[in-house]
This record gives C-alpha cells, sequence and structure tokens, in this order.
C-alpha cells in the first residue's frame, strides 16, 4: 500500500484530480472552455452523420415493410423492382418532408419580418437530461447565440443554454430552467409557464400564477406574451388540458400540453433576431443589480 | 511503448468516441422505463480492469470528459469521478481481486451506483429542482441498471481486445 502513494501513478492520479477540479471551477464560472470546443470538433461532425443515418434507417424500415406486404399482394416478380421505387420513394418523402417545414419556416418568416431564423438539426440527446434537451448542429458561427428562443412552426421549443463554433446546446420547455412569460389568447390571463419533474415526465408544462377568480379554461391557446424580451410575442406554446389549484398557496395554475413534442422533435429553428429582444435584460444589466441573471425575464 | 500497446490503446480510443457518437445519437438506443445508459461508464470500467492504472486513469478521464460534454455544462465531474474509479479499479484488479465476470458486474454496479447517486445529489438535488426522491426512483434508477447491465457486452469485448493484442505482443 505504501509503494502505491508513493508511486509516479499515484502523483500523476492526483495531479489528474486537481486539473479535473480547476476545469470544474473554470467551466462552472465561463461555461465552455476549449476542453469542449476541441471535444466539439471531434465529435459534432460524427454525430451529424450518425443522426442522419439512424433517421434514414428508421423511414428506411417503415418503408421497406410497407411496400414487402403491397409487394407479395401484387406482383412477385415486380418485387426487386418495387423495392427499387421504395429507395427512391424514401429521399423522395424526405425531401417532401423538408420542402414543407421549409415552406412552414417561410411563412412563419414573412408573418414575422424582425425575425431572424436559422434552421437547425437535432444532432444529440444526452441520456444525462432528464427534460428532454438536445444539441443542435449550428452554433455561434450561424449567428446562434445564448437565450436565442427555439422553436418549430407548430411553436415553442426552448432556449439556446449554450453555444459554440459548431454546436449549440438547447434548454427544453419541459426544464425547470425554463420560465416564460404567457398568455392565455382567449382570456387575456396572463402568467409564468414552468415545469417540474413529475410534470415533464407527463409531457406537460403549467401556467402558473394565475388569480382565483381566472376565465382559464380547457381548450384555450397559451401564447408567449413577449415580456422579457426572451422569445418574441404570440409563439404558441401550447393549449390549456385543465386547471388546477396550486398546492403551495391560493392562486391557480393551468396544466398545458406543449404544442410541440419537444422529446422527439428533428428539425427546428433558431431566432437569432427579432424585435425587442434581449430588452429586459438589458435594463437588468444597466440596472442598480449587480447581477446578470434574466431571473424574472423569460430564463432563469 | 511497444507498437501492440499502441494499437490497443488506439483501439480503445475508437472505441471511447465511437460509443460516445452511439451515446448521443438520438432515437438509436431504446428507452427502459424513460432512461437511457451512459454507455462509456462501462466501457472506461472494462478498459480499466485490464490496463494499468495510468493508461486506466487515462481512459476514465477521457471517457468522463466525453460524458461531461455530452451533458453539457460544467466539465471534469463525470471526469474527475470515472478517471478516479478507473484508477482505483485498476489497482484492485493487479493487486486485489480476480478479472473475471462476476467481478466486472459488481465493479461495474458498484461504481454506477456511486457515480449516479453522485449526479443527482450534485445536478439534481442541490440544483434545487422539485421532487428529487421521484427523480432518483423514476430516472435515475432505470439509467443505473441499463448503464450497469452494459457491462457483459463492454467487458467481454475489451477482454477479447486485450488478449488478442497481448498475445500478439507476448
Amino acid at each position: 500500500m505504501k509503494d502505491i502513494f508513493h508511486s509516479t501513478g499515484f502523483k500523476i492520479f492526483l495531479a489528474a484530480v486537481f486539473v479535473m477540479f480547476a476545469m470544474m471551477l473554470y467551466t462552472a464560472g465561463t461555461g465552455s472552455s476549449f476542453t469542449a470546443r476541441v471535444m466539439g470538433l471531434l465529435t459534432v461532425p460524427m454525430q451529424k452523420i450518425s443522426t442522419v443515418v439512424t433517421n434514414n434507417a428508421s423511414v428506411s424500415a417503415e418503408s421497406t415493410t410497407q411496400s414487402k406486404e403491397q409487394l407479395i399482394a401484387e406482383n412477385k416478380q415486380l418485387r426487386q423492382q418495387v423495392d427499387d421505387l421504395n429507395r427512391k420513394l424514401v429521399n423522395y418523402y424526405t425531401y417532401q418532408q423538408e420542402n414543407a417545414q421549409l415552406r412552414k419556416f417561410l411563412e412563419l418568416k414573412s408573418e414575422n419580418e424582425d425575425f431572424k431564423p436559422v434552421a437547425a438539426a437535432v444532432i444529440g440527446r444526452d441520456p444525462n437530461d432528464l427534460f428532454g434537451g438536445f444539441t443542435l448542429d449550428q452554433g455561434t458561427q450561424s449567428g446562434v447565440k445564448v437565450n436565442d428562443p427555439v422553436v418549430t412552426e407548430a411553436g415553442v421549443v426552448g432556449w439556446v443554454s449554450s453555444v459554440n463554433a459548431g454546436y449549440s446546446k438547447v434548454t427544453s420547455v419541459l426544464s425547470p430552467e425554463t420560465k416564460i412569460s404567457a398568455i392565455d389568447k382567449v382570456s387575456r390571463d396572463t402568467g409564468v409557464v414552468g415545469c417540474d419533474e413529475k410534470m415533464a415526465d407527463d409531457g406537460i408544462v403549467a401556467l402558473q400564477y394565475l388569480s382565483a377568480g381566472t376565465k382559464v379554461k380547457a381548450g384555450d391557446l397559451v401564447v408567449t406574451n413577449g415580456i422579457g424580451g426572451v422569445y418574441p410575442r404570440n409563439l404558441l406554446i401550447g393549449t390549456v388540458k385543465d386547471v388546477k389549484n396550486s398546492a403551495t398557496d391560493v392562486s391557480l395554475y393551468a396544466e398545458v400540453t406543449p404544442a410541440v413534442d419537444v422529446r422527439n422533435v428533428r428539425d427546428v429553428l433558431v431566432i437569432t433576431s427579432f424585435q425587442g429582444q434581449g430588452q429586459a435584460m438589458e435594463g437588468l444589466s444597466s440596472g442598480t443589480s449587480s447581477s446578470s441573471s434574466p431571473v424574472s425575464s423569460g430564463v432563469k | 511503448m511497444g507498437k501492440y500497446r499502441v494499437v490497443r490503446y488506439v483501439a480503445y480510443a475508437i472505441e471511447t468516441v465511437a460509443l460516445f457518437v452511439l451515446q448521443e445519437t438520438p432515437g438509436l438506443i431504446p428507452e427502459l422505463f424513460g432512461a437511457r445508459p451512459l454507455l462509456l461508464i462501462p466501457v472506461a470500467l472494462s478498459i480499466a480492469m485490464f490496463e494499468e492504472e495510468v493508461p486506466a486513469l487515462c481512459f476514465g478521464l477521457a471517457a468522463g470528459l466525453f460524458l461531461d460534454f455530452g451533458a453539457g455544462g460544467t466539465l471534469g465531474f463525470y471526469g474527475l469521478l470515472l478517471g478516479s474509479v478507473c484508477y482505483v479499479v485498476s489497482l484492485m484488479a493487479a493487486n486485489l481481486f480476480r478479472t473475471n465476470f462476476l467481478t466486472a458486474m459488481l465493479v461495474s454496479a458498484v461504481s454506477s451506483a456511486v457515480i449516479l447517486a453522485l449526479r443527482w445529489v450534485f445536478f439534481f438535488v442541490l440544483f434545487g429542482y422539485a421532487y428529487p426522491a421521484y427523480a432518483l426512483t423514476a430516472h435515475y434508477l432505470p439509467m443505473f441498471v441499463y448503464t450497469a447491465a452494459i457491462m457483459p457486452l463492454t467487458y467481454y469485448f475489451n477482454r477479447a481486445l486485450a488478449l488478442q493484442i497481448r498475445s500478439k505482443e507476448e
């Protein structure tokens, strides 16, 4: 035992522990590091390829099964020919889906001319993330910044929580760290959309801090109200499922089913610029408080 | 450093990177009770069982840093834990116990439990999130079981790799 403590290996071990501690302190403070950039350069291209291969394989598997059933019923001699056509069809449907998505993004852009959107694909989902967070294939090189809202044509997905040159990490609406200032489109009641562990498991979020006399009801649409400067106005968050009493105070909260299935979303849009972006955060940072954290502005 | 040793280390490095990519690819590894495994924990442990303490430490650190990178945020948490665990496992495998399937499973279960319990404490409980006990049973426990269950695959793969290359080395 004494030999182990006097060995070169043990000294290397102590040095490694020291370096890891230093790295933890450094990255906890700055949020990024040279090591993360190097690892990103190494792994992001591979993640992109593996994601494309996985997506194509799943689409091909579905298509081949369907074709086989049809072919058995129709004509055995044409099986090979139909398989070839099906392979082409896979590409066709992929392009068709991409085309439809881009058209919807274009519509979103036309409706909101102040938006500067960047289309991005989900290339990574880490098992450590319990709240549906993911990695995107776009980073600072495409103009993506921390706190940029992430949406699809259906509604809000989350926000960019960290960014590097070629990739960025997104925190979803299911995370307890996400707080969105929101409004019920029908009753005009306002609140804050947040989530906790159990709700995230059920795939719902809560419109919190509703007054006792709230007129919010099931079926109402909940949208962002633009306060805070993190999300633009009128982005759909979801549909009210139920209204319940808060367990901790006299207020009510509404369970909201998000418009986007954030755990399975594949293509998103990062809004890198919009009218009013970051206004409240600028206000906070220029105020008397020394904290730069936009606590009440949408992001904890 | 011998030629075959270099070949072995390169093979470990490729294995680590490839499994990291598999781990992170959306929709590739099926979920078990909503959890997915941390493939790099059994990989690093099984490498540590067949290598000396310094290479074990290095591969533990590398695998840990990849896990930290995937998780986002602070780099070094998994690096520190997995590096330390691999160093200890390598020393124990050399001096204390025989390397076989049973000990590999025991090492995997204990190490995964310690690492994931500390992850839960530092990244869930201390973050102040609600329902920590629920998260432990609903997410971290299935993740632990799934991660530990990967050990037979990585153990036999790395055993074959180490023995195959070592036999040529000798």
